[in-house]
């Protein structure tokens, strides 16, 4: 039996097939104009690793913010989903700490998988993904350099800015000041690691729990390392790419029914 | 006597030589901002004198404003973007007492005297959402280039409106509205809708004292400026020089003022 | 060492020198975060006063499970250095009830259980009348208490009243030193008035009438450098404190020559009347001058209050510059302008974060508003 797990994101659509036995296939598609079709292309994507017969039914189950009221599939909310995944890393419970696109996001999960608390950063878009892309657009700088630069930093350069235009033009003033890039990407790493951090704080304040850190923003290894400076917590392993939690959770949602 | 006046920007740096004995424009030029605002002056500057064929030693007088206005690469004087936008405009269309300028990342709105020169003025530093950069996004967010989203903002009824004013989460609603089904038009129209209300404040608080103009790279916009005229309950005068190139046309204007003690 | 150096030195730590050799000879440090809590009483029970700031502050992210990034600043940096420890070496400290987002750090101080573990929350008043003279010098009287058990020294009418005198006399120092400020080139800018008052907020009364008797010698024959063609600017303000704003400020041809900031001549001005009960004297001295926007009543009176000054200094016009989401600042603000301009009297309005950011900005603002000013002062002509 097959299930698939679809997170439709302000950009990106993540699904997630899962089959009984324990198989997983991953499709990640960049939403550009017709949404359905990059929907149907990231299911193909997943479902192609994790074959079903003819005679099965799969089950979908769809998730995320972006789906502007198209539900295509029946639907779970993006902390359901978050906290179903985090159940398959956490059995015992822990406080998962999403930092995506636009927000970072965190919840509390006892022992019985149930929510216990949420948590998010401030409305401001200065503390999600979105703003690492902006940023390292203005400093003509790729995500795969991130890392690296962050490490030959010596003396990160603490943005004081926080709108995200106004944090754009701030570093562009201090690259053309003689700034280094390394010090402004760590900068940047840093802002948004203390906001996970606060994030973690606000839960780790009500119930002391292992932490988790997911969603695309945790891929970058030096980000993790800066959160857990910030917060003093070790973060746990996930056991799917971190992008992905969301829509495994659905996934699993679809394929146990809760 | 020729005069220099550059203008380095956020986002682009311009450059215009004036003529003081025929008081006029000889020529202008715009670049987009290189990493540095001393590569950025230097290039516009080398740019518009060779395609003139003129070298340093014939400029009497620079004048340099914009963020960048202390990393002229020719020694010069500076004037704030504020003083020298209000003078351009204020040459360029001698009636004009009321100037409203939407640049690339702020905005601004200046009362000029019956000289051009700025005896009020308010900018606004507090949100980025009625600035150039986030048409910018928000174009980019419907796969638009700026002119194809403005044309299309015309044609908008007001069907729908963007209601969140930080422009990142202005974006998110656009994807939104998009996946919705919403068209492109009145999505457009939102967006222009979004950021001429923010301009309207500004102009409000300097007070609308006519002729009104408007400059800055958005007032080649006609969705943004047909919506302020719209608010404003004004209709704006022409410019009879590129909208863009206030500040540096300004700045130039300033050089021979002060070489010439005018 | 120029003493203006030695200004800046002390200013750039809150544990200054001054203050670890108080303690090294068994004083105790009383922290206090406005200007509604008089050195004076603390002086009188034996502490040594030190007005909280942001100091070295680099982060809010701590004081931001307590705090929303929406609320001010000022609040945000002082917890934020409250958690980390900063002001551990303090033995005391005293929380007012001025504003909504100044009242939350008691709370959260409390929660957090930050040091120092003595704290204090005094209620002040938030109109200017006799009644409520009358109640403040009751809570002077309970804080007097408060202090004098901590310390060991029973405050009387006699040990206030000697506070009062040396607290008297900074004032009137001060005082010669804003005459000062109104010669054509004015002996001290904006910026080493920052630097002046915290410190002398920050180290003892006595030590700091000395720093002050040389500082007026030192400007009086060597003067700070003042910009060509420099343009005096009024600062009407509430909380500002970070130095290299304030150089921002004065950037290009500005020049500020008087101010009513809380961290300025807003905490400073007005001598206490040696004569009579001491804490009804200190509370008709705080709530009678013209206040801060946090006195309710009081607006007519310090509108009032800047044009006059202003007017005295010869100001060419007046700045604004308020923390950003202070609500009061806000309302402060949108009145001054109305007001100002039905006046004539040129007026921008600007905002800050308690540290860093937009020097750009208020830069190019600051240019701007003395170029307005020029073009006022021609057409006038």
């Amino acid at each position: 039996m097959r299930s698939i797990g679809i997170d439709i994101g302000s950009r990106y659509v993540k699904a997630v097939a899962v089959s009984n036995g324990g198989d997983k296939g991953f499709g990640c598609v960049p939403i550009r104009g017709d949404m359905k079709a990059s929907v149907k292309k990231a299911i193909c994507e997943a479902a192609a690793a994790v074959p079903s017969s003819l005679f099965e039914k799969t089950k979908y189950r769809m998730t995320g913010t972006g789906h502007a009221g198209k539900t295509l599939y029946p639907f779970s909310s993006p902390s359901q989903c978050l906290a179903r995944s985090a159940f398959e890393f956490a059995p015992n419970g822990g406080i998962i700490i999403d930092a995506g696109a636009m927000v970072i996001e965190g919840i509390i999960l006892s022992h019985k998988g149930k929510i216990i608390d949420t948590g998010k950063n401030e409305r401001c878009s200065a503390g999600g993904g979105r703003f690492i892309e902006i940023m390292a657009k203005a400093l003509g700088v790729e995500f795969s350099q991130i890392d690296s630069l962050f490490e030959k930093s010596s003396n990160p350069y603490a943005i004081t800015s926080g709108c995200i235009v106004f944090a754009e033009s701030e570093i562009v003033t201090q690259v053309n000041a003689g700034k280094k890039l390394e010090d402004i990407v760590a900068g940047m790493i840093t802002l948004i690691a203390g906001k996970a951090a606060t994030v973690c704080d606000i839960l780790t304040e009500k119930e002391e729990r292992p932490v988790f850190l997911s969603g695309g923003l945790s891929k970058f290894k030096t980000l993790q390392k800066e959160f857990e400076r910030l917060s003093g917590v070790k973060c746990g392993k996930l056991s799917v790419d971190p992008i992905f939690t969301s829509a495994y959770g659905a996934a699993l949602i679809a394929r146990d029914g809760k | 006597m020729i005069y220099l006046g550059c203008d380095v920007g956020s986002l682009t740096a311009k450059a215009a030589l004036y003529d003081s004995e025929k008081n006029q424009l000889i020529d202008t030029m715009l670049i987009p901002v290189l990493a540095t605002a001393r590569a950025s002056s230097d290039k516009v500057i080398t740019a518009l004198l060779e395609k003139n064929s003129l070298t340093a030693s014939r400029i009497t007088g620079t004048c340099s404003t914009g963020y960048g206005r202390f990393e002229c690469s020719l020694p010069s004087s500076e004037k704030s973007e504020i003083s020298c936008h209000g003078l351009g405009a204020f040459w360029s269309n001698p009636k004009v007492r009321t100037i409203i300028d939407i640049g690339g990342q702020d905005s601004k709105a200046m009362a000029v005297d019956e000289i051009g020169m700025v005896v009020n003025f308010v900018m606004n530093d507090k949100c980025a959402a009625g600035t150039g950069r986030v048409l910018e996004v928000l174009a980019a967010a419907i796969d638009c280039s700026l002119p194809e989203m403005a044309n299309a903002a015309l044609k908008g009824k007001g069907k729908v409106s963007i209601s969140n004013r930080c422009s990142v989460f202005m974006e998110q609603d656009v994807l939104l509205l998009q996946r919705a089904g919403h068209s492109k038009k009145e999505i457009s129209f939102a967006i222009n809708e979004a950021v001429a209300d923010r301009v309207k404040g500004l102009a409000k608080v300097v007070g609308i004292k006519r002729e009104v103009a408007i400059s800055g790279g958005v007032s080649k916009n006609p969705a943004i400026v047909r919506g302020l005229e719209r608010k404003l309950g004004c209709s704006f005068v022409k410019l009879n020089h590129d909208p863009q190139l206030m500040g540096a046309i300004g700045a130039a204007l300033f050089a021979a003022r002060t070489a010439e003690g005018k | 060492m120029d003493i203006r150096d030695k200004i800046i030195t002390t200013a750039s730590t809150l544990e200054n020198e001054y203050v670890k050799t108080f303690r090294s000879k068994g004083g105790k440090v009383f922290a206090g975060v406005c200007t509604f809590t008089p050195a004076e009483v603390i002086h009188a029970a034996g502490a040594l006063p030190l007005r909280i700031r942001g100091t070295g502050s680099k982060a809010t992210d701590k004081a931001e499970v307590y705090y929303s990034p929406t609320h001010c600043s000022f609040a945000r940096h002082t917890l934020n250095q409250g958690l980390s420890g900063h002001f551990s070496f303090c033995d005391g400290i005293i929380f007012v009830s001025s504003c909504d987002h100044a009242r939350r750090l008691y709370d959260n101080w409390g929660y957090t259980d930050s040091p120092p573990s003595v704290r204090y929350m005094m209620t002040v008043p938030h109109v200017g009348n006799e009644q409520a003279v009358i109640k403040y010098a009751e809570d002077l009287r309970r804080l007097a208490a408060f202090v004098g058990e901590q310390t060991g020294k029973t405050v009387t009418a006699d040990s206030l009243h000697s506070s009062i005198k040396a607290y008297n006399e900074q004032r009137r120092l001060i005082g010669k030193l804003y005459e000062m400020r109104k010669r054509p080139h004015p002996a001290v800018k904006g910026t080493t008035m920052l630097y002046l008052w915290q410190t002398l907020t920050a180290i003892p009364v006595e030590e700091g009438n000395a720093i002050l008797k040389e500082l007026i010698e030192t400007v009086d024959q060597n003067p700070d450098p003042m910009p060509e063609g420099a343009v005096r600017l009024f600062l009407a303000s509430t909380h500002l404190e970070d130095p290299e704003r304030m150089a921002a400020v004065e950037s290009g041809r500005a020049l500020i020559v008087n101010d009513t900031s809380c961290f300025g001549n807003g905490h400073f001005s007005a001598e206490v009347s040696e004569e009579g009960d001491p804490f009804l004297a200190l509370a008709q001295r705080t709530l009678l001058r013209p206040s801060c926007p946090n006195i309710v009543d009081g607006f007519r009176k310090r509108l009032d209050n800047v044009e006059a000054l202003a007017k005295e200094w010869n100001c060419d016009g007046i700045v604004f510059d308020h923390l950003q989401f202070c609500t009061i600042g806000d309302a402060e603000a949108y009145i001054y302008r109305q007001e100002f301009t039905k006046k004539n009297i040129p007026y921008i309005s600007l905002q800050h974060e308690l540290y860093g950011g937009g020097a750009g900005q208020v830069k190019t603002r600051m240019e701007a508003f003395t170029e307005q000013i020029a073009n006022i002062k021609r057409n006038n002509a």
